[in-house]
C-alpha cells in the first residue's frame, strides 16, 4: 500500500554545528545552507553514556537504553570468543522501521548501528556489517552473510560497494593535498581516510539506488564517517594546538573540512532524489569538540574516545508543513521517533521516553498516542529469536571497534572476555539509569561492580555520585576515603570529588578551600571547578565571589550554559535583575532545555515588573516540565493579580491540584521542640516513618530521633522524596520552604515555648560536650528562631498543596489524648489515638519554661 | 519490491549497460575523469556506475589497442 507521506531520515554520527557554521559562512556547505533556509534547525541533546550504538537505538525507538536493551558496543555470548558486537537482535523493542513495516509503509534502513543481521522489513535493509571491506581490491569480497534483506538483492547491492583501494588520488588530495609527501606513519592515516570514505560511498550508493529504483515511504541512512574522521583527525583541525606536531598538522589539517564537504555533496544528491514533497531530517547523536575544548589526552578506559564528544548534536528538518528558516530549542534524541511518527500521522507510544517536537510544525498539531507499539500484533519485520550469526563478520566488526579504540583487543580467554563485556554493559546500564533519573536502579549494579572490582576508579566514582545524589552522604564519603586509601586517583582529583561531597553536605567553606587548592592544577573544562566553587559561594550568599569565579569560567568557555545560568541565579539573588535577565537569556540561548533557567528568568522579569514576559517564561517551564508546579504557582499569581486573566489563573490552579502525585506527611518545628515525640505518636497511630535509623537513641532522645539523613540536604537534593510518599518525614522548620510542590503535604507543626526550646538545645549541647556560654542569654538566637517559625508559617499559608495542623508541646504533655484526637481528625480519622496518647512521657519533659533562670 | 533476476544478467552487466548523462555544476555535460572524483562518489550509485563504465571503456580501448598493436606487429 503506497502512502502519501514520504520521510527520509539521515544520521551523521558526531556532526557538530561548531564545525558546520564557520564552513557555511565560507560558502563551503551549500546544500546544508539551503536545507537550513528551507527548514527548522537546532541542537539535539545527547544521552549519557554517549556511545553510538546505544544512542542510535534510542533515536530509532524513542526509548532509553534500559527499555531498548542495547547497553554498549559489544555484549557477552556463551561461545568463543565470549563477546560479539551488539546486533539488531540485541534490541528488545520495535524500531521505527518495524512500526512502519507493520503499518504498511515501504520502509528501508541502511547502515544503522546496530542493525546486523538485516531485519526482514517491508523494504531493503542493509546492515552495519555490509560496507566493511576485506582484503585487497581484486581479492574476493563476499557480501557478509545476513547483511542484506532481501537476500536476493545481495549481488545487486554487492556490486555497488566501494573498496578502499578504489578511493583514488583525485579524491585523497582533497583531504590531504600533500599526500605524496606522507611518511610511513602518515600513510597509515591516509589508509583510514580511504577506508572511511569508501564505506560511506558504499552505503550512499545503495541508498541513492533505492531512492531511484525502489518504491519508498520511509528511508533511513546512518553514516559513521564524520565520527571516524573526527576521531582520527580532529586533533589536526585548525587552530593548531601547541602539542600537535607541525608536520602532522600540515599534512592533515584539511581532513575534517573535506569530510564535511563530502557529506554536504552527498546530502545534495539525496535532496535531489527526495523531491520537494518529502520530509527530510538530518541529525547527529552528539557533537565532537572542534576547538580549545578538545581533550589533549584520552582516558585509557573502554569507550575512552567518547571523551572527545560534545553533548549537543545537530537537528535539521524540512518538509510539508514544517516551519522554514526557524530555530528549534529543547530537542533531545529521544524525540526523533515520536516526531517522525507524528509527521507520518501515526500515534506515539506512551512508553516512549521522548516527546513530539510540536514546535517544528507551522500549524498546531495535536499528536496522537497509543499505549505501546509493542502490544500491536502482526509482522513488523523483526527477527525471530535464535537468528543465525556470521562469526567471521562478527570478528571483523570487533576488529573495527578495537581499531577505533572503543574496546581492548579480546584476549584468548572466553570466560574473561565474557565477564568484561558483562561488566561493561552493566556499567553502561547503570549510567543510563542515572541519566534517566533512576538513581535507585543504578545503585545495585554499581555496588556489585564496585564490590567485585574495588580498584576500578570509574565504578567507585559513579557509585559515590549516586550516593551523593540520594543524600547518602556517609556512603559517599566511605567510597571517597577508600579511593584515597587505594590511591586510585591523584590527590587533586580526590580533593575535587571531596569538595563536591562537602557541597552536598552543605559545608561550602571547606569545599571552597579544596577547590582553591586544586585551582590551576586540573583541567578546568572537565572538572568545571569554577562552577562548583561558585555553587559554594552561593550557599554562603557571597554573591560577588560567586560572580567573580563564574566570570572566570565563562572566560575559559563562553559556551558553558550552566555557568551563565548560575550567574543569572546569582544576580537574581543579589537583586540585580537586569543583569540576571541578560545572563539567563544567554544560558537559554546556549541550552534551551533548562526549565530552571526559564523559571529564574521569569522571576527576574517579574521583579522588573515585566509580568507578561514573566508569564511567558513560566509557561515555557510548563512545556518542558508539565509537573513544574513552582512555575504554575507563579502563573496563578501573575494571571490573577497582575494580568487580569482570572480564567487562566483558575485553569492553572486546577491543573496544580490535579498534578500532585501523592501525599507526604511532615512533622516539623524547631529543633528540640518535641518533633521526635510527635514522630513516635504518629508511628503509634499507624503511620509509616521515613527514617534511616542512623542516628541512634541517646540521653537527649531516649526513644530515638526518627530522622533520615537525606532530609537534611532537602535544599539541594529532592530525589529521595518519592521514597517518602505516604510516610512521615521529620523536617525542621527552616527546611519547609524547600519542599517542592509536586506532592501534597500534611504538616503537623509543633510549637513550643522558645525559652524551653533554647534551654533544651543548650542542655543537649552540654551533654554532647559542646560548650555554651551559660552566662549570656542568646537573644539573637531567639530572634532567629522566631523568624524561622514566622517564615515557615508564612510559606505554608501561601501553598495550595500544604495543609497544616499546629499543635502545642505543652498541650501534648498536659493532655496527650486531646492532641492525639486533633491529629486523628486531621488525618481523616485514620489513626489510633489511644495508642498515640500513650507516647508522651512527662518525665522526659525536662525544660519547663518556669524553671529556667535567665540571665540577660 | 523490484528484485533483479541476475540469472539473466549479472549486476555488472545490468549496471554497466546504463545510459548515464552527468552534468556539472554549470549544467554542462560532465566528462568523467578516469582517476575518479569526490563529486562522483557524492552522486551515489550513478556516479559509481559512470566511473566504472569509464574504467571499463578505457580497459576495452586499451585491450583493443593492444590487439591492434599486436596484429600490426605480426
Amino acid at each position: 500500500m503506497k502512502k502519501n507521506t514520504k520521510f527520509i531520515l539521515l544520521g551523521w554520527d558526531a556532526a557538530d554545528w561548531k564545525v558546520i557554521n564557520p564552513m557555511i559562512e565560507q560558502g563551503l556547505l551549500p546544500n546544508i545552507e539551503k536545507f537550513i533556509n528551507d527548514g527548522i534547525i537546532g541542537n539535539l541533546a545527547t544521552l549519557d553514556p554517549p556511545y553510538s550504538p546505544m544512542l542510535w537505538t534510542s533515536i530509532a525507538t524513542g526509548k532509553r537504553p534500559y527499555k531498548h536493551g542495547v547497553h554498549g558496543f559489544h555484549e557477552p555470548i556463551e561461545k568463543a570468543p565470549g563477546i560479539r558486537p551488539v546486533m539488531s537482535t540485541t534490541r528488545t523493542c520495535k524500531a521505527l522501521w518495524n512500526i512502519l513495516t507493520q503499518e504498511g509503509y515501504k520502509s528501508h534502513v541502511l547502515g544503522w548501528w546496530p542493525s546486523h543481521p538485516a531485519e526482514p522489513v517491508s523494504g531493503v535493509a542493509i546492515s552495519d556489517f555490509f560496507a566493511r571491506p576485506v582484503g585487497r581490491q581484486y581479492e574476493p569480497w563476499p557480501v557478509a552473510e545476513g547483511s542484506v534483506h532481501p537476500k536476493e538483492m545481495e549481488e545487486h547491492f554487492g556490486w555497488l560497494r566501494m573498496h578502499p583501494e578504489e578511493i583514488t588520488a583525485n579524491v585523497i588530495e582533497l583531504f590531504v593535498p600533500d599526500w605524496q609527501k606522507a611518511n610511513e606513519q602518515q600513510q597509515k592515516r591516509l589508509s583510514s581516510i580511504q577506508r572511511e570514505t569508501a564505506m560511506a560511498a558504499t552505503l550512499h550508493n545503495c541508498f541513492t539506488n533505492i531512492l531511484r529504483e525502489q518504491e519508498w515511504d520511509f528511508a533511513a541512512l546512518y553514516l559513521a564517517t564524520i565520527d571516524h574522521y573526527c576521531h582520527g583527525f580532529m586533533r589536526f583541525h585548525p587552530p593548531k594546538r601547541p602539542h600537535v606536531p607541525q608536520p602532522d598538522f600540515d599534512m592533515f589539517h584539511n581532513v575534517i573540512t573535506a569530510g564535511y564537504r563530502y557529506h554536504d555533496m552527498m546530502l545534495g544528491r539525496i535532496l535531489q532524489l527526495a523531491g520537494d514533497d518529502a520530509y527530510v531530517m538530518l541529525i547527529s547523536d552528539h557533537g565532537f569538540q572542534p576547538d580549545h575544548l578538545r581533550p589533549r589526552d584520552i582516558p585509557k578506559e573502554p569507550a575512552g574516545p567518547a571523551y572527545e564528544h560534545s553533548p549537543q548534536g545537530i537537528f535539521m528538518l524540512k518538509g510539508p508543513g514544517i516551519k522554514q528558516d526557524e530555530l528549534l530549542y529543547g530537542a533531545s534524541l529521544l524525540d526523533i521517533t515520536p516526531t517522525i511518527l507524528t509527521c507520518l500521522g501515526l500515534p506515539v507510544g506512551k512508553d516512549m521516553d521522548g516527546k513530539v517536537l510540536t514546535q517544528v510544525f507551522a500549524a498546531e498539531k495535536q499528536p496522537e498516542t497509543i499505549e505501546s507499539w509493542e502490544n500491536v500484533e502482526g509482522d513488523c519485520g523483526m527477527h525471530p529469536s535464535g537468528t543465525m550469526e556470521d562469526e567471521d563478520a562478527n570478528a571483523r566488526a570487533l576488529e573495527q571497534l578495537v581499531e577505533l579504540g572503543y574496546m581492548e583487543k579480546p584476549s584468548g580467554d572466553t570466560k574473561q572476555n565474557r565477564k568484561k563485556a558483562t561488566d561493561e554493559c552493566n556499567f553502561n546500564l547503570a549510567k543510563a539509569y542515572m541519566d534517566g533519573g533512576k538513581i535507585q536502579e543504578a545503585i545495585p549494579l554499581l555496588e556489585k561492580l564496585h564490590g567485585e572490582s574495588p580498584d576500578t576508579s570509574r565504578y567507585a566514582f559513579q557509585l559515590a555520585t549516586c550516593y551523593q545524589a540520594l543524600g547518602k552522604l556517609k556512603d559517599c564519603r566511605r567510597i571517597i576515603e577508600a579511593m584515597r586509601d587505594r590511591e586510585m586517583f591523584g590527590e587533586i582529583t580526590l580533593d575535587v570529588m571531596e569538595a563536591s561531597l562537602l557541597l552536598g553536605e552543605r559545608r561550602p567553606i571547606e569545599a571552597i578551600k579544596l577547590y582553591k587548592k586544586a585551582e590551576g592544577k586540573v583541567n578546568h573544562f572537565h572538572s568545571r571547578l569554577y562552577l562548583q566553587m561558585a555553587r559554594g559561594y552561593t550557599m554562603l550568599r557571597r554573591w560577588e565571589d560567586a560572580e567573580r569565579v563564574l566570570l572566570k569560567d565563562i572566560d575559559l568557555d563562553y559556551d558553558h550554559a550552566a555557568a551563565h545560568a548560575l550567574l543569572g541565579s546569582v544576580y537574581l539573588n543579589d537583586n540585580r535583575f537586569e543583569k540576571a535577565v541578560d545572563s539567563l537569556l544567554t544560558a537559554i540561548g546556549l541550552q534551551y532545555d533548562n526549565p530552571d533557567a526559564h523559571y529564574r528568568l521569569g522571576m527576574a522579569l517579574k521583579n522588573l515588573g515585566q509580568y507578561e514576559k514573566a508569564a511567558e517564561a513560566f509557561e515555557v517551564v510548563l512545556v518542558m516540565a508539565p509537573k513544574g508546579n513552582v512555575a504554575r504557582q507563579q502563573l496563578v499569581e501573575l494571571y490573577s493579580l497582575y494580568l487580569n486573566q482570572p480564567e487562566k489563573a483558575a485553569g492553572h490552579a486546577r491543573k496544580f491540584d490535579q498534578s500532585l502525585v501523592g501525599t507526604i506527611h511532615i512533622v516539623s518545628g524547631l529543633p528540640r521542640s518535641g518533633t521526635s515525640m510527635l514522630m513516635q505518636m504518629l508511628e503509634a497511630g499507624g503511620l509509616e516513618i521515613f527514617t534511616d535509623k542512623e542516628r541512634k537513641p541517646d540521653e537527649n532522645n531516649p526513644k530515638g530521633y526518627y530522622e533520615h539523613n537525606a532530609v537534611k540536604s532537602l535544599a539541594t537534593n529532592k530525589q529521595w522524596l518519592p521514597e517518602a510518599e505516604g510516610k512521615v518525614v521529620k523536617a525542621v522548620a527552616n527546611l519547609l520552604p524547600h519542599l517542592p510542590p509536586r506532592f501534597k503535604y500534611k504538616v503537623v507543626f509543633i510549637e513550643r515555648d522558645l525559652h524551653e526550646v533554647l534551654a533544651s538545645q543548650r542542655k543537649m549541647l552540654n551533654r554532647l560536650g559542646k560548650r555554651t556560654k551559660d552566662d549570656v542569654y542568646p537573644v539573637g538566637l531567639m530572634q532567629a528562631f522566631e523568624l524561622q517559625v514566622k517564615k515557615a508559617k508564612a510559606w505554608a499559608s501561601r501553598q495550595a498543596n500544604v495543609e497544616v495542623l499546629y499543635v502545642n508541646h505543652a498541650d501534648i504533655i498536659e493532655n496527650p489524648f486531646l492532641v492525639a484526637m486533633q491529629i486523628h481528625e486531621f488525618y481523616n480519622h485514620q489513626l489510633l489515638p489511644e495508642l498515640m496518647a500513650q507516647v508522651p512521657d512527662t518525665k522526659l519533659h525536662r525544660e519547663k519554661s518556669s524553671t529556667i533562670s535567665i540571665t540577660q | 519490491m523490484k528484485i533483479f533476476d541476475f540469472q539473466i544478467a549479472s549486476p555488472e552487466q545490468y549496471f554497466l549497460s546504463f545510459q548515464i548523462d552527468l552534468a556539472g555544476p554549470d549544467g554542462q555535460p560532465f566528462k568523467v575523469p578516469l582517476g575518479g572524483a569526490l563529486g562522483l562518489l557524492a552522486a551515489g550509485d550513478i556516479g559509481t556506475i559512470a566511473w566504472r563504465q569509464k574504467l571499463q571503456q578505457v580497459k576495452s580501448e586499451m585491450a583493443e589497442r593492444t590487439q591492434t598493436h599486436l596484429a600490426e606487429g605480426e
